[in-house]
């Protein structure tokens, strides 16, 4: 498996469709993660016994491929987005205060599409209940995902462990490379 | 009004979301059909029937495990992940290619944005 960094698709992006699509883009995943939620009705015993059916098939039994692109797709959204506009409290003291999402109300699409993202993210990449707990590894420290336990544990594992070299291609194709910070 | 608290997947889920229909395969659908004859036994033809052997009415069993369909839940996971790359609802028309509607491209984020893909 190796990696590499593509200049993305399309010069100029309207302002128009690109907020529809974000905000499409937060709908569904917001479905998504109704159906992942399962377990917030359930007792904490209970799942030891009955893990949410929802989350487990999703983790194991969607397609290698579609696991790769959700995944890449979440990363890339939440973590390469730079919020610009005034109206971004993201990174002050008011954006980290409990419930301020009641309180500041009418984010941009593209703040939203960073939550939903990373709400999604939080709990693909924490589901270890049942037959998703991670194994013992031979060789490892400790135990550790398979792509039959939890796929998205098992690639963003893949990812952590590569050193990225990063190349950004330019309209006149030179290329320069950097180093990137290893996703914690 | 109380509402309890369900401890496990309740039995409407189960039936509706979960459950999965078997298929019947195609091959045994012909020997049902030339099997499955409606044949009257009459007592003047019982001799004859039983010199020529009597046909057996129903079909014989496949050994071949039923296949199933996708269960709903299974349906709307993937109607989900093809919506999220859907283009004209999630990803821009400019990408689309011929009918193909669902496109399964990473997203990227601007103009500059940097696509990240993993292949084998």
């Amino acid at each position: 498996m190796r990696l590499h960094r593509e200049k993305g698709i399309g010069s100029t992006v309207d302002p128009g469709p690109s907020q529809a699509y974000e905000g499409n883009k937060t709908e569904v995943l917001r479905l998504l993660l109704v159906l992942l939620s399962r377990q917030i009705y359930v007792s904490p015993s209970a799942l030891f016994t009955s893990p949410s059916l929802y989350s487990s098939y999703f983790v194991q039994h969607t397609p290698r491929r579609h696991v790769l692109t959700v995944l890449c797709s979440l990363l890339n959204t939440a973590m390469n987005s730079s919020l610009s506009n005034g109206a971004n409290i993201m990174g002050t003291m008011a954006g980290k205060l409990p419930y301020n999402h009641l309180v500041f109300k009418g984010e941009d699409p593209r703040s939203t599409l960073i939550t939903t993202c990373l709400h999604v993210l939080c709990v693909l990449l924490d589901f270890q209940s049942g037959s998703a707990r991670d194994v013992a590894m031979s060789g490892e420290n400790g135990p550790g995902p398979t792509a039959q336990t939890n796929a998205f544990r098992y690639f963003i594992a893949k990812l952590v462990s590569l050193d990225l070299r990063a190349s950004i291609y330019t309209n006149n194709r030179t290329k320069s490379t950097f180093r990137i910070a290893s996703i914690q | 009004m109380v509402f309890e608290r369900e401890v496990e997947t309740s039995k409407f889920e189960m039936d509706v979301l979960w459950k999965k229909e078997e298929v019947e395969d195609s091959a045994m659908e012909e020997r049902s059909t030339h099997g499955a004859q409606f044949v009257i036994d009459d007592d003047e033809d019982e001799e004859e029937d039983a010199r020529e052997g009597s046909s057996n009415p129903l079909p014989i069993p496949s050994r071949k495990p039923k296949q199933t369909l996708p269960s709903l839940a299974e349906r709307l996971f993937s109607c989900l992940i093809d919506l999220l790359f859907c283009c004209g609802f999630t990803l821009p028309t400019k990408i689309q290619v011929d009918h193909y509607k669902i496109n399964y491209v990473i997203w990227w984020v601007c103009s500059t944005g940097i696509m990240l893909s993993l292949l084998k």
